[in-house]
């Protein structure tokens, strides 16, 4: 049984307020992660084209933070020197909960300071301060997250609130694609965005010869000639270099994001002070990734980009990066992995850029052009092994639905599989690794990829430039009727998976990632625990 | 056709967009080398109302640059909304330009803001494009302000917090489709009444100002016609006109006025209402706005 225990200062409520308003805009559902010394919140929109994490450091963010990982579920096997991590990452408590139920709980309880005395100590909303306990009792059914608000006058007032088990989502960034990088005040840019209108769907980021940044907001409706008037407002605004802080982006490489989604994370930004936005990413179709952090407070936006004008593979919905989700770690899932590695990673070709030319091409955007053009071409390079994290079936849930995923529709086969990036084992024992050996409380890294997944990575470079999340990871696309079927048929199942497979890749290890039985159960189980 | 421009009075122009947003949302704007109008139009089953803005080029404009083969006149309907929009994120700078373009084929009046970082004193460019339509001049011939006999009441509406407040009270009351009764006299009286199903409510207001009517239904009024102000009879002047209208007709004409420094009711009886709102101070008519409303019969 984990246990939970915060307790957070006024100030600290009412920044957790305006970090989950900011995850509402996002998604309906929040899902905590308590580790040792974090609390991870995050969200992933509806179209999988934002992935969203606020950590809160225990140390800096809280009062006070005590999390005690449930003994039960922590693996013992000895795995080398991830060993600890991996207990660490196992131990892990996630639920899900509703932001909404959240956001009037920590909302308004903050008063500055007491302007007129005698009122505003009497106002209801200042607290001393706030605590926040996990009260896991699975067997007696009372399982509640429990906040505690100590307010002014002994009052205390107490919320029970709900939460269901939950996966954890990761969104991969893979640290070469940061071949362009910028950053700005906060403040300053939240000035600008606020010229942007809201019915503009995309914004679109682009450097000019003359060392100015434009950022323009566009629709992709098709208006006719009786609705003109109803072209939203379209906003430019044009910026110098030197207002950024860095700017280091090759000329070549427009890219567009969601307009609003840009904007809810300008805004929260916004209400830190004193705060450096930094935005890091590679070519259009891949995904970018906007981070900011203040006083224990960490936050990491990965939005999809597109080029200007291009629609998604999926139409409306973006294609987007890679996610992945894993069920709470079974100890056997690990063994489970290591049968499965001969599944073929993929890659799309775009993201083929060795390692030392993007370097390179990160380059002030005067200097670069022949670089960044070098970037595009290496198709018949071998990607090196920190590219691409693997993927893999190591967890079943992933794989299963995936290959759902591909029963229901064979022609988004290609976006799927380009989407699809990267082994859950191997992310669950070495990005937390990764993250305690470089001393970084916050955020995961990407995950390099295990050595013996690296040759089924070459496999797969004649996949499109476009890059999608994985979408499937929820497994609501997935029919009920769909897995029963299966579960019936695993043969016939496989030989449809195996067909599809077959006209793009002929991948000869195929027959070797087919889910069993056991995994299935998982697979039904997620769909109503999503 | 050509048309460019500094605006200098940026706020004015959000403001007479905004005004007439609440009551369409789209309207026709003229640009000419002497002013500028914008006019909306707004219909139900069974009313119909006008609201004409008028502002003269040197009041917001600076050196337009205008052109067109209809005596450098330009007719274009505009997205009210998106035009205010836009003015209200430029209202805070000091100066922008009004350009007419054409981007990825439709026509747009772009708004461009240059502007001095606050950093580093580095120019930034901010542009918003609000799409429009290119109107002829057939197209918009026969459109003029409608012809109003002259008002048997003309009259300085009261303080505009107070009759917003005593309005909206009146429109809760009376519900969607409810009438508003409005009576005026020359001596300085204004009812409102309404009689709903449940309820009856009156409010009058008196000592308020009865300007001088012209004859033309223009809003120029002159000293000449003092001597027949003089020779209405007591009896005259007590007598009401009266107009009914829709009630949100009237809340949004309450709205309508919130935005002038002084605004004149006339009541043309059982015929209209008009209402001219002055946008700046007194005496000077740079930029009005003219609200006409017909009269319900019943």
């Amino acid at each position: 049984m984990a246990t939970l225990h915060i307790t957070l200062n006024p100030l600290a409520v009412d920044r957790l307020h305006e970090a989950l308003t900011c995850l509402s805009k996002f998604g309906d559902s929040v899902t905590l992660e308590a580790r040792r010394n974090k609390l991870n919140l995050r969200t992933l929109n509806p179209t999988h084209s934002a992935h969203i994490l606020i950590c809160l450091a225990g140390d800096t963010f809280c009062d006070s933070y005590n999390f005690v990982p449930d003994a039960s579920k922590l693996s013992f096997g000895s795995n080398g020197g991830s060993q600890v991590s991996q207990r660490l990452e196992e131990g892990a408590f996630k639920c899900k909960m509703n932001v909404k139920a959240l956001l009037p709980v920590f909302r308004g309880r903050y008063v500055q300071e007491p302007i007129n005395k005698e009122r505003d100590e009497n106002m209801v909303g200042g607290i001393d301060k706030c605590e926040i306990v996990l009260q896991e009792k699975p067997n007696k059914g009372q399982c509640r997250l429990i906040v505690k608000l100590f307010c002014r006058q002994g009052t205390m007032k107490t919320f029970r609130l709900q939460y269901e088990e939950a996966d954890i989502i990761y969104a991969t960034f893979l640290k070469e694609w940061g071949v362009n990088k910028w950053a700005i005040r906060a403040s300053e840019l939240k000035k600008w965005m606020e010229h942007f209108g809201p019915k503009t769907e995309h914004l679109e980021i682009a450097a000019d010869d003359e060392e100015r940044v434009n950022f323009t907001s566009y629709t992709l409706k098709i208006i006719d000639g009786a609705h003109i008037l109803k072209t939203p407002l379209q906003t430019s605004i044009e910026l110098d270099l030197i207002e950024f802080n860095e700017f280091q982006v090759t000329r070549d490489t427009p890219i567009a994001v969601s307009v609003k989604d840009f904007k809810s994370i300008v805004t929260h930004a916004g209400t830190l002070e004193h705060v450096q936005i930094q935005a890091v990413y590679g070519e259009p179709g891949q995904p970018m990734q906007i981070t900011y952090d203040q006083n224990g407070m960490f936050c990491e936006f990965t939005l999809m980009t597109r080029k200007k004008g291009a629609a998604g593979p999926a139409g409306k919905a973006e294609p987007v990066a890679k996610i992945m989700s894993h069920r709470s770690a079974v100890p056997g899932s690990v063994t489970g992995s290591a049968v499965r590695t001969g599944e073929p990673s993929v890659i799309s070709r775009k993201s083929v850029t060795p390692a030392a030319p993007s370097m390179v091409s990160v380059q002030p955007v005067v200097a670069a052009k022949d670089n960044s053009r070098s970037e595009s071409v290496s198709t018949e390079m071998p990607p090196p092994p920190l590219r691409v994290t693997p993927r893999d079936g190591s967890v079943s849930a992933v794989s299963n639905s995936r290959d759902s995923q591909a029963l229901l529709s064979g022609t988004r086969q290609s976006s799927l599989s380009t989407g699809l990036r990267g082994s859950l084992q191997p992310r669950q024992s070495q990005s937390l690794f990764i993250m305690d050996e470089d001393d970084d409380v916050f955020g995961p890294s990407p995950a390099p990829a295990g050595d013996e997944q690296y040759e089924a990575l070459l496999d797969d470079l004649d996949d499109e430039d476009v890059l999608g999340w994985d979408a499937s990871l929820g497994s609501e696309r997935v029919s009920f009727v769909e897995l029963q079927e299966r579960a019936v048929n695993a043969d016939k199942g496989k030989g449809v998976v195996r067909q599809e497979r077959g006209q793009k890749q002929g991948r000869a290890e195929e027959s070797g990632s087919y889910v069993e039985a056991t995994q299935r159960k998982n697979v039904v189980k997620g769909l109503f625990d999503d | 056709m050509k048309f460019r421009s500094d605006i200098h009075n940026i706020s004015l122009l959000s403001k007479v967009a905004g005004t007439l947003s609440v009551v369409g949302k789209i309207g026709w704007l003229q640009l000419s080398p002497t002013h500028l109008q914008l006019r909306v139009l707004s219909a139900t089953d069974t009313t119909q109302s006008q609201i004409w803005a008028t502002i003269s080029s040197p009041a917001i404009f600076t050196s337009p640059k205008i052109s067109s083969a209809h005596d450098n006149i330009i007719n274009l309907e505009v997205p009210l909304d998106t035009l205010h929009r836009s003015l209200k994120s430029a209202v805070t700078y000091t100066s922008a330009c009004l350009k007419l373009t054409k981007k990825e084929g439709i026509p747009r009046l772009s708004l461009i803001i240059t502007t001095e970082t606050a950093a580093s004193m580095n120019h930034a460019k901010i542009v918003q494009d609000i799409p429009v339509r290119v109107l002829s001049p057939q197209s918009v011939a026969h459109l003029c302000k409608p012809l109003v006999p002259k008002p048997g009441c003309a009259v300085l509406l009261p303080a505009l917090s107070q009759l917003k407040g005593i309005t909206d009270r009146y429109v809760k009351m009376v519900g969607a489709n409810g009438r508003i009764v409005v009576e005026g006299n020359n001596n300085g009286v204004l009812r409102m009444k309404l009689d709903a199903e449940a309820v009856k409510v009156e409010s009058e207001w008196r000592g308020l100002m009865n300007p001088v009517v012209g004859e033309d239904g223009g809003m120029e009024w002159d000293d000449n016609e003092e001597e027949e102000e003089e020779e209405q009879s007591t009896q005259e002047k007590e007598g009401f006109s009266r107009v009914m209208v829709d009630s949100r007709d009237w809340a949004k004409v309450v709205r309508v006025s919130a935005a002038g420094k002084r605004v004149i009711a006339w009541l043309c009886n059982n015929h209209s209402l008009v209402v001219y709102v002055f946008l700046d101070e007194e005496g000077d008519n740079q930029a009005t706005i003219n609200y006409y409303v017909s009269s319900m019969v019943g």
